[in-house]
């Protein structure tokens, strides 16, 4: 053998043969390379898509539970995460992770190579810097390059929760690897570790702004500053008869349409070409699902086409329940006293009481009145007594403060009446009575019928001026919530409206299990029912939004100019918002981000 | 011209010419991944409105960016059930009605590989 060896050597014959296996090494090593570099980023990219999805569902089980089931612990949700980015990966046990059952177990693996974090939300400030990160590049590091500031701790509470940060180690877990460390130096993403982040918010233009499910209209002019929204849900018509009928509008605005963002405080007083970081978000969002019955003349750039979902329609019935029972956790205004009896939390005052029967001198017989001395500061009410002229109370001028009305009668507020802090449910359904001759109403229509609408508003304000955005700490925090959870609101005057929120109608829950039926059927059965579309919210005159909402299922009319006015950093203390949840990394959609 | 330069360097070439192309195909395989996870998750947040809109986003992309472009077993599934959104694909990799028809697929001569992006919906609980 070695005699063949020496013979091979010396003969020269086949000289290629080394230089030949050499170069082949080289070569397969540097294709080899190149093909695990290319699977590396195939395998980053599929755990990015199984990361972020599991961000959001583990966002979203924290504060809405799994199918019904609460996530009880920190723990349980950070195992629910790791579960959740394994089902997202493999496609397997998605219905066991969401089911009622308890949370699926993960290997060992990938109990090491996933790390989860829970943070408080922090505020929008490192969220836009977040927006624009490149996605699964980590941005929440150890260090100075972090942009969360070095005191941003973990969250104790679950109910703090508002971002959660899920990792995964592929460097460490590949940690022998040639090509993992061959990636690291050659690929631009730098990095196999993966960030994905969810967080839970409430939209500002749910904050300002109006959304009806059904058609929104402006006679007048639209004015908005700030962030701040329109949005419609105007299905119906398509679910009822295929194609939406030729005269009917998603949004129309007879008026002209203004619409700037607002700066930051840093911004005022300087030279307007100055560059902002406000001018790069599109900070008023008009949306609809369709472009087709838009008014033309919306600036393009602001349109989002989208469907959306007002979550908060679905808890009327829920939180009208836990005030009457005393029992309360959906909803808690901070002016009411709470007490804790065997982990839930009950109203410490609740007071039932009837309204006064109009004196015979009364010009207004048959409707029952409340002035704010009936009513006991800090206080829930149940206000029963509704009067003989279609169960109708007025609410007296006077000052209503810290109190909560429930009730089932339809509603009058006084010219005069002023309100803050004050949460007003009823769940009165609006009624007519048929005229004999056509006539015109107060906004000016041909009608047929009177209405007696749930809440018909005769004050021009609701809330005040002081602290308007309410981003003042403290006791001053503000909120008003008028819910008319059966019906609409008629406003006969003009509407200046600070830190209110208005929401007209309700959305029903599958009884047993307490899911939401889908927004589209909801909406449609609400309209399609004994109403047939006719109920409609009017605001006869100028309605002023600052820092308020109105959420409705009904059209929404406004026969004179609406202007909006958002805020940067509003508090919603008091008002009631279910929480939102996205990736952070998001979609930017056309005309730029608005949420 | 050596025995070994007329063996090894087609083999060689070969070789060459299959590595670029599967190193191509796994980086079109990343965009077109990348692009299924930006539609789930826009789906996921109500930016399209129903799963044909988003399968035809889908598939307008494929067309773009996808190898074997024209063939028909490059497909699409957006399915919206039980409040998750889930969008596979079905992507070819390799041709093979010539040579490798005896020894891969004779029914439909072409190999695919199927891509998967799953995530929960926001709009619905």
């Amino acid at each position: 053998m070695i005699k063949f060896v020496k013979q091979f050597i010396s003969d020269e014959r086949g000289v290629l043969t080394p230089g030949a296996f050499i170069f082949f090494l080289a070569a397969f090593g540097v294709f080899g390379s190149v093909l695990s570099v290319m699977y590396l980023t195939v395998q980053k990219e599929n755990l990015l898509a199984a990361a972020e999805p599991a961000a959001l569902a583990t966002i979203r089980a924290i504060h809405e539970g799994r199918r019904g089931e609460p996530i009880d612990s920190i723990e349980d949700a950070k195992k629910f995460a790791k579960a959740a980015v394994v089902a997202f990966s493999d496609g397997t046990n998605i219905d066991k992770l969401m089911g009622p059952s308890g949370i699926p177990d993960v290997s060992e693996f990938a109990d090491r190579v996933i790390d989860v974090k829970l943070y408080p939300y922090y505020g929008p400030d490192y969220e836009t810097a977040m927006l624009s990160a490149e996605p699964g590049k980590p941005v929440v590091v150890d260090g100075p390059s972090s942009i969360v500031p070095s005191s941003f701790e973990e969250a104790t509470e679950l109910a703090d929760v508002g971002l959660v940060v899920i990792e995964v180690h592929l460097t460490e877990a590949r940690e022998s690897s040639i090509s993992a460390g061959f990636y690291n130096f050659v690929s631009p993403r730098k990095d196999l570790r993966t960030q994905s982040m969810a967080v839970a918010y409430v939209p500002s233009c749910v904050k300002t702004g109006v959304y009806s499910a059904s058609e929104i209209f402006v006679k007048g002019d639209l004015l908005a500053v700030g962030p701040s929204c329109i949005r419609t849900d105007r299905l119906w018509y398509e679910l009822q008869g295929g194609a939406a009928a030729s005269h009917s509008f998603n949004i129309r605005v007879d008026g002209e349409i203004k619409l700037a963002n607002r700066f930051p405080d840093e911004y005022q007083g300087l030279m307007e070409n100055v560059p902002s970081p406000s001018d790069l978000l599109n900070q008023i969002e008009i949306s609809a699902p369709y472009e087709k019955g838009l008014d033309p003349d919306i600036p393009k750039d602001r349109i989002q086409l989208r469907s959306w979902r007002a979550k908060e329609l679905y808890d009327f019935d829920t939180i009208f329940g836990e005030f009457k029972n005393i029992k309360v956790s959906t909803f808690k205004p901070n002016y009411l006293n709470y007490v804790n009896f065997q982990d839930s939390v009950y109203l410490d005052k609740q007071i039932r009481f009837s309204a006064q029967a109009p004196s015979a001198e009364d010009p207004e017989q048959g409707v029952n009145t409340v002035d704010p001395s009936m009513f006991l500061t800090n206080a829930t009410h149940i206000l029963t007594g509704c009067g003989t002229a279609h169960d109708q109370v007025r609410m007296l001028a006077g000052h209503y403060d810290h109190i909560v009305v429930i009730t089932d009668c339809r509603l009058i507020v006084s010219e005069g009446a002023t309100f803050e802090n004050v949460a007003i449910f009823t769940s009165a359904e609006p009624t007519y009575v048929e005229q004999e001759e056509l006539f015109t109403d107060m906004f000016g229509n041909l009608s047929k019928v009177y209405w007696y609408p749930s809440i018909r508003f005769q004050a021009r304000e609701v809330g005040n001026n002081d602290n308007p955005c309410n981003n003042d700490a403290g006791e001053k925090r503000k909120g008003i919530l008028f819910w008319a959870g059966r019906g609409n609101i008629q406003f006969e005057d003009t509407l200046s409206a600070y830190n209110t929120q208005f929401i007209m109608g309700s959305l029903p829950r599958k009884s047993g299990t307490g899911e939401e039926i889908g927004m589209e059927f909801a909406i449609s059965g609400a309209l399609d029912g004994k109403n047939k579309g006719e109920i409609v919210n009017s605001f006869r005159d100028i309605v002023k939004l600052r820092g308020s909402s109105i959420t409705s299922i009904y059209p929404t009319h406004f026969y004179d100019t609406l202007y909006l006015e958002g805020c940067l950093n509003e508090n919603v203390t008091n008002r009631y918002f279910r929480p939102y949840f996205k990736p952070v990394n998001y979609v930017m959609p056309i005309g730029g981000a608005s949420y | 011209m050596t025995i070994e330069f007329v063996i090894w360097f087609p083999v060689l070439v070969a070789l060459f010419i299959f590595f670029v192309y599967y190193s191509q195909f796994l980086t079109r395989q990343t965009l077109i991944l990348n692009q299924m996870h930006q539609v789930a998750r826009a789906y996921s947040a109500g930016f399209f409105l129903d799963t044909a809109t988003a399968k035809a986003f889908i598939d307008d992309y494929l067309s773009k960016a996808a190898d074997h472009s024209e063939s028909d077993l490059l497909s699409s599934t957006v399915t919206d059930a039980n409040g998750f959104v889930m969008i596979e694909v079905v992507l070819p990799i390799l041709d093979t009605s010539g040579f490798f028809r005896f020894f891969v697929d004779k029914e439909n001569g072409m190999l695919t590989t199927t891509l998967q992006v799953r995530s929960p919906i926001e709009g619905r609980s």
